[in-house]
């Protein structure tokens, strides 16, 4: 019934923007039969650089697509600032490549962005293809449960891109807690669960000196700049107020800036304070997770605790094994939260309309959902990188009840591969599949750590009408506030910074420097800003 | 005066062939693309191009003075780019001068090559290496100060004010030896018969320095000196954005880090390019009328010029 009336309307819409229609090709084989076309096609697709993928061309994944699909792939690579060439070649209206495929390295693509080029006329819509041939995509919004394409939707009503999808639990709470267990077990600490337990354990490892070699080396708490856009801050700061990943917040329908409430100047106050003592280190601020990583396994362990999903790079050593995650800080009320970051898709490649046959364009990225296709992407050839779990298995996350989904053989992730896309280009994956994962126990890992404690940060996440998935803007819209927004987020990080700090005479606790402080946020427009979000979360999530 | 001119042309065509070259590369990389900077006056789109955007006049500079942080901004340009010069500029004269003192050939070969090596060295690797030595943990200058205080200094690279100087000695350790090449190139032309008559005269090695090698040498100077001017306003943004922490942004975001960020959308938002070329062109215009103005002080001081 659901799923008639979603096709009704995308029907309906698809009318009423009239995207264009479709006509039909003699070329396809029957769905679920390979290869997908009886006649072999070329293609060209532009790709973002990939520091870990050696060569397009000779992929293995490649070579299984070009199989399946019987199409003839070469490609055409784009540096890091891929989207700003492709921009360019949409304003001289130079010639693109039949697909494009973004990835984070080359910047990512924004939905704002994506939109322009649409406008441009340079971005085949979507829409009727996915209801004609899209076999394994419509699988995939099966599969994950969730219809995901709305939220890579352009304002206009079409569908411009082919979306990857992760839905991952451990992705979506990213700031997860790291402690030094020896030391905790050696000063017979319990794991701080408050502010205050938090300032007495990390104290504690600054003053008792817990690696004892009678010097005051100890480094009770540091993160780094690289870890998910230095958000360590958050796991503290949800002790005082919901720390969105964005700066906007929403309660009772309201979209506000969580910056500039008095909750906010609280938890700012007592980082300060932590600063102050010497109990966070001021390298957060500078170093790299590299550097992090680099005192996190010097000879005698300095470092106490540390915030992050990967605080440490996903290569792993003994040392790291030995710090194990912990549940998040509970509020002076007792309540625990955690910034959630909602599993959503992004887009990840596109077709352009110099390409001469779109048809099979989308169908060879359609594969690309394959289910398999999907683990392949991230983990490598099945049965040489990675194999099925056995039946009526269990997954290791604890405390989640999920059945095991497939087992890593040898590690592909972080090395120079020529094996899969490095989670290049469309795909999707539910839950079952990264939370079935199943990940040895020895030796330890952060992954291993992470699954340990994933139950505690999913009991965290605010609830349904206190976060904001995404906002999709119109064109005037991001007309309207896209700068000031730039200029917002950039002083409130600036500022953020110097109040922890008590840098550039911004002291959290005069009266004087915090109403500055909001009188700035006005100036630069964080009123008018708040006026065009509101809209469009009514918009959207109303 | 224009018949012989072209007289000359005509006569020695093959030498003007091999300018023909350089013609078309500056035609085609530097003023074809000047077409493109009249989207500072328009409201670009990639709808629209560069010739279908909205004409808006003078809204984007405006937009740019009436940006939060913009005269903070411009403010560390000038700072930093200033610094450089005064600091940066007489160094590779003395040197080249030094240098120039030196009777040992080979030697002064070696310390030759080895100066400009690091002129060689790619912006990401050199700060890398200032990262690293900086660390005050596990870099060099932290371990240094640990042996020598027992303490753990503070960081470097967090303090605004530090900041500064270590962005501009480190700029001038990398290309001193390298922008000493042309001074050590107009001394060497220095004509042997006046440091003949100088020696007859009685004059010492240091007095020779300055009354001889000094004077021959000042044009050149000069002329350095000028082409400096034209870029106060723009400070090269690779180094600088590669160094940039949430700590010293306060004397770190200079005007092209913070066009990159405009431009290149960094932020992952749409990019401003029209805002972007705006603050350019408006970097662009300072440094014009900077460097016209020092040429025409120099012209009237000392006679020499670039035009």
């Amino acid at each position: 019934m659901k799923k008639t009336l979603a096709m009704v309307l995308t029907l309906v819409m698809a009318l009423a923007m009239m995207c264009p229609a479709l006509a039909d090709s003699g070329n396809f084989n029957p769905d679920g039969e390979y290869p997908l076309l009886k006649e072999k096609v070329a293609l060209t697709v532009g790709i973002g650089q990939h520091a870990n993928v050696e060569d397009w061309e000779t992929n293995w994944q490649t070579l299984l697509i070009e199989e399946l699909a019987n199409v003839d792939l070469s490609f055409v690579t784009y540096g890091s600032e891929m989207m700003s060439q492709i921009t360019l070649a949409i304003t001289s209206e130079a010639e693109l490549p039949d697909i494009l495929i973004t990835n984070a390295t080359s910047g990512g693509l924004s939905l704002e962005l994506l939109y322009q080029w649409a406008l441009a006329g340079k971005l085949v819509p979507l829409n009727d293809y996915v209801e004609q041939y899209g076999y394994y995509l419509k699988d995939a919004i099966a599969r994950t449960g969730v219809d995901f394409l709305p939220l890579v939707t352009s304002p206009d009503g079409c569908l411009y891109t082919m979306p990857q999808y992760n839905q991952s639990l451990t992705n979506e709470a990213t700031d997860k807690i790291w402690i030094y267990q020896p030391w905790l077990d050696k000063l017979e600490l319990a794991a701080p669960t408050n502010a205050e337990e938090l300032y007495n354990v990390l104290k504690a490892f600054k003053t008792l000196d817990p690696n004892g070699n009678g010097e005051a080396d100890e480094i009770p708490l540091i993160a780094s700049t690289n870890e998910y856009e230095d958000s360590w801050w958050r796991a503290i700061m949800n002790m005082y107020i919901y720390a969105a990943d964005e700066h906007q917040s929403v309660k009772d329908g309201k979209v506000f800036y969580y910056a500039a409430t008095e909750e906010y100047r609280e938890g700012l106050k007592y980082i300060r304070s932590l600063l102050d003592e010497g109990l966070i280190d001021p390298m957060t601020f500078t170093a790299d997770k590299a550097q992090v990583r680099a005192l996190v396994n010097a000879e005698v362990p300095v470092v106490g605790m540390t915030m992050g999903q990967a605080p440490f790079g996903t290569v792993n050593t003994p040392r790291i094994g030995e710090y194990v995650g912990i549940e998040p800080f509970k509020d002076a009320n007792g309540v625990a939260r955690t910034t959630f970051t909602p599993s959503l898709p992004k887009p990840a490649a596109m077709i352009t309309n110099d390409c001469d046959d779109p048809e099979a364009a989308f169908r060879v990225l359609d594969l690309f959902y394959r289910d398999d296709i999907s683990i392949i992407n991230h983990w490598g050839e099945e049965g040489v990188h990675w194999e099925r779990a056995p039946e009526g298995m269990k997954a290791s996350m604890k405390n989640m009840d999920f059945n095991a989904s497939f087992k890593e053989l040898e590690t592909l992730w972080g090395t120079v591969q020529n094996v899969m896309w490095y989670q290049c280009g469309p795909w999707a994956r539910e839950y079952a599949i990264a939370s079935g994962r199943i990940i040895p126990e020895n030796p330890l890992t952060t992954a291993y750590g992470a699954n340990m404690i994933q139950y505690a940060y999913s009991a965290a996440y605010p609830a349904a009408d206190e976060y904001i998935p995404r906002f999709i803007y119109t064109e005037e819209e991001s007309d309207e506030i896209s700068l000031m927004l730039t200029d917002l987020e950039t002083y409130i990080k600036t500022a953020r910074t110097n109040f922890m700090m008590n840098a550039e005479g911004m002291d959290i606790n005069s009266d004087e420097s915090w109403n500055n402080y909001l009188d700035q946020l006005n100036v630069i427009g964080m009123e008018d800003i708040l006026k065009v979000q509101q809209a469009v979360y009514d918009r959207m999530y109303k | 005066m224009n018949r012989k001119l072209l007289r000359r042309i005509i006569n020695h065509w093959q030498i003007y062939c091999f300018l023909l070259l350089p013609l078309i590369y500056l035609i085609l990389f530097h003023y074809v693309p000047m077409v493109g900077a009249q989207i500072a006056f328009r409201k670009f789109t990639i709808r629209s191009g560069i010739w279908g955007s909205k004409w808006v006049g003078l809204d984007n500079f405006t937009r740019f003075f009436k940006t939060y942080n913009c005269w903070t901004i411009i403010k560390n340009t000038i700072t930093i780019s200033g610094y450089s010069i005064l600091a940066g500029f007489p160094i590779p004269i003395i040197f080249a001068l030094l240098l120039n003192c030196m009777r040992q050939e080979r030697y002064k070969k070696a310390i030759q090559t080895i100066t400009y090596m690091p002129h060689f060295i790619s912006t990401v690797v050199i700060v890398g290496m200032i990262l690293q030595i900086c660390n005050p943990r596990v870099g060099l200058y932290g371990t240094f100060a640990h042996l020598l205080t027992g303490k753990y200094p503070n960081d470097p690279l967090g303090n605004p004010t530090v900041f500064t100087h270590l962005y501009v000695w480190t700029g001038i350790w990398q290309q001193f030896g390298w922008n000493a090449i042309v001074y050590l190139a107009a001394l060497s032309s220095v004509d042997p018969q006046l440091h003949e008559a100088a020696i007859i005269d009685g004059a010492s090695r240091w007095k020779r320095i300055l009354q001889v090698d000094l004077p021959c040498i000042l044009p050149t100077a000069t002329i350095m000196l000028i082409l400096r001017a034209g870029s106060v306003m723009s400070v090269g943004y690779e180094k600088i954005y590669l160094m940039q922490n949430d700590l010293n942004i306060g004397a770190s975001e200079v005007i092209s880090t913070y066009v990159y960020k405009l431009g290149l959308g960094a932020s992952g938002k749409i990019p401003n390019y029209s805002l972007a070329t705006a603050i350019g062109l408006f970097n662009s215009v300072v440094n014009l009328v900077l460097i016209s103005v020092v040429n025409a002080i120099s012209k009237k001081m000392s006679e020499t010029s670039l035009w």
